[in-house]
């Protein structure tokens, strides 16, 4: 193939110099950091945070991924106004900082909103319980898989789907078989940017769920009343659990990307 | 080829607001026949294909049996609409290709529970795709592609083929090979086939029966000899390449089609022309002769064997042979 006849240097340079700014203070701390004194805030104050911030996102993203999907697929093909109102309502707890989800939802939710006294007749509570942290954790990471899915499933030539009706085929093995495995690079890393939007939920989980405590709230917690080092170490903890997922997924597709060309 | 016999196997009306026009058309097809839809771009072509399929939601007035079985029966708006994956009725869609995602052999044998039938192999190996059963879409060439996508189309043994220009992506040769082969698989399954294609060969090549489609309406249908030798409007007669209206001695108007003249005067075959030649260029195998005809101040280009001598600023006569009177 021939090498482009301008090559962008300036650009190159500045992606490297933007790169190079956004990680600069994550690679200091691995430098500087201290991994004895780490595991052992690790095992001594880790461990259940660790196991109610994972217990809490797998749920989430179940949720996330049960009612998202369709969501997403009927977004990108519905037709009519419905559709259209729905997707800008969708953006209104995507642009709404977590703070005020929170306080919202404290006050529906909680022990004196409507909901709340609602959940109450049936013994259940969305304040300072497991599903608090998962209802935050929706409302916080849901519109990012609903658009990430909307787009994937733009994305898919209609014509696949039409030929596999046309074919036979029901709609149900049509969406399984056709429509999802076209759509599932897009589909991958959505549900990998609301995975992570989900585990470091913060804003809205400390208000409404301050316990049990997430790793987020344990990490605000360790940095009130231990300072920077005991918060970094839970810091380190969140990353190492919150990256790879999305960074695969981003890897995946761009390997997976010519194997799917639509 | 058509065994009609009197008794049709798809009976279609259909009432369905365009952008720019309102489709409106009824038509039947007898069994085991090839019925082509002709016409411009944007004649509405796609969409009769696309109501037929099942791809239409939003009918108005329609109704489709298929071997006495009612596929749609829609009135103002309400009624029966028969889902698509339930119809028994394969579209070819213009451009379509194979699932990305699969293998050539998991495409062909999509529509179906088995992946391994005697009858489809055998075709696999008619149209030379034998060695690319596991190769991914993205290694087939456009020609190998649009092989597979045909075979795919014809695994269940469709009773109804439906076929959107399904050529019109493909050279010339390679055309004239997948159209036989379609005449082929025809022959053999005894499937009816609907044809939509703007390629006035084509629909003539293949059709036992051609409507000739505009602006929503069908003009004209009849077998495909019938309508190039008496189409009967001029409108009818521009879409079959008839390039000028012209009146003969009797005062009466008929088309022009450049290949349907003779040189040399001969008034017992047609109205006999004369004019002056002013350009005259090769067209595939013919030569064409542009005349400009004093009488009717006008030129027009017809077409003469390779071989026959003519010069520039030459005065020539020739018969327009039993052109159709149109008005």
């Amino acid at each position: 193939m021939r090498k482009p006849y301008f090559t962008p240097s300036l650009a190159v340079l500045a992606g490297w110099l933007s790169t190079a700014f956004l990680l600069i203070p994550f690679i200091s701390l691995l430098l500087q950091v201290s991994w004895p004194s780490v595991w052992r805030v690790w095992v001594t104050s880790g461990g259940s945070p660790l196991v109610t911030s994972l217990w809490c996102t797998a749920i989430s993203m179940a949720v996330i991924l049960f009612i998202g999907t369709p969501l997403g697929y009927y977004l990108a093909h519905g037709q009519g106004r419905a559709w259209i109102i729905i997707e800008f309502l969708l953006l209104i707890p995507l642009l709404m900082p977590p703070l005020v989800i929170g306080l919202l939802l404290m006050y529906f939710y909680g022990p004196y909103g409507f909901m709340g006294r609602v959940l109450s007749h049936f013994g259940l509570s969305a304040s300072n319980t497991f599903l608090a942290v998962i209802l935050a954790q929706l409302y916080e990471s849901i519109p990012y898989y609903v658009f990430a899915a909307q787009a994937a499933f733009n994305q898919v030539d209609r014509r696949h789907e039409r030929v596999s009706l046309s074919l036979g085929v029901s709609p149900l093995r049509t969406m399984l078989y056709v429509t999802m495995p076209l759509a599932s690079p897009g589909l991958i890393v959505g549900f990998a940017m609301a995975f992570a939007r989900a585990i470091g939920a913060f804003g809205a989980v400390i208000v409404i769920a301050y316990y049990p405590n997430t790793l987020p709230v344990s990490i605000w917690i360790a940095l009130s009343e231990q300072g920077l080092p005991g918060a970094l170490a839970l810091t380190l903890l969140l990353v190492v659990i919150a990256l790879p997922l999305p960074l695969a997924s981003v890897v995946w597709r761009r390997f997976h990307s010519d194997r799917i060309s639509l | 080829m058509s065994c009609g016999g009197g008794f049709t196997l798809i009976e279609f009306r259909c009432k369905l607001p365009r952008r720019a026009f309102t489709l409106d058309i009824a038509l039947q097809v007898n069994p085991a026949s090839v019925y082509s839809i002709f016409g411009p771009s944007a004649a509405g072509k796609s969409s009769v294909l696309s109501v037929i399929a099942g791809f239409e939601n939003r009918l108005h007035t329609a109704y489709l049996s298929v071997n006495g079985r009612v596929l749609i029966d829609v009135k103002s708006g309400h009624g029966l609409n028969v889902s698509a994956w339930r119809r028994g009725v394969v579209l070819m869609e213009q451009g379509a290709t194979l699932f990305p995602h699969l293998s050539v052999r998991d495409n062909i044998y999509f529509g179906v529970r088995t992946k391994r039938d005697p009858w489809i192999e055998a075709w696999i190996e008619r149209v030379g795709l034998g060695p690319y059963l596991d190769a991914k879409p993205s290694q087939l060439s456009g020609g190998l592609t649009q092989r597979a996508v045909i075979v795919r189309s014809i695994v269940g043994r469709p009773e109804i083929l439906l076929l959107d220009e399904p050529f019109s992506a493909l050279d010339w040769s390679l055309r004239r090979i997948l159209q036989d082969a379609v005449m082929d698989l025809q022959n053999d399954l005894g499937t009816t086939i609907i044809m939509v294609t703007h390629d006035l060969a084509e629909a003539q090549r293949m059709a036992d029966e051609m409507a000739i489609l505009n602006h929503g309406q069908i003009l004209q249908y009849g077998a495909p000899e019938h309508l190039m030798m008496h189409p009967k409007s001029w409108e009818v007669a521009k879409l079959l390449g008839y390039t000028h209206l012209l009146t003969d001695g009797n005062g009466q108007t008929f088309a022009f089609h450049p290949s349907r003249v003779v040189p040399e005067a001969q008034p017992d075959l047609g109205p006999v022309l004369q004019g002056t030649v002013k350009e005259q260029f090769l067209h595939e195998a013919d030569r064409r002769v542009a005349v400009y005809l004093s009488s009717f101040n006008c030129e027009l280009e017809i077409a003469v064997p390779t071989g026959y001598t003519l010069h520039i600023g030459q005065t020539f006569a020739f018969t327009v042979v039993n052109p159709p009177y149109v008005y």
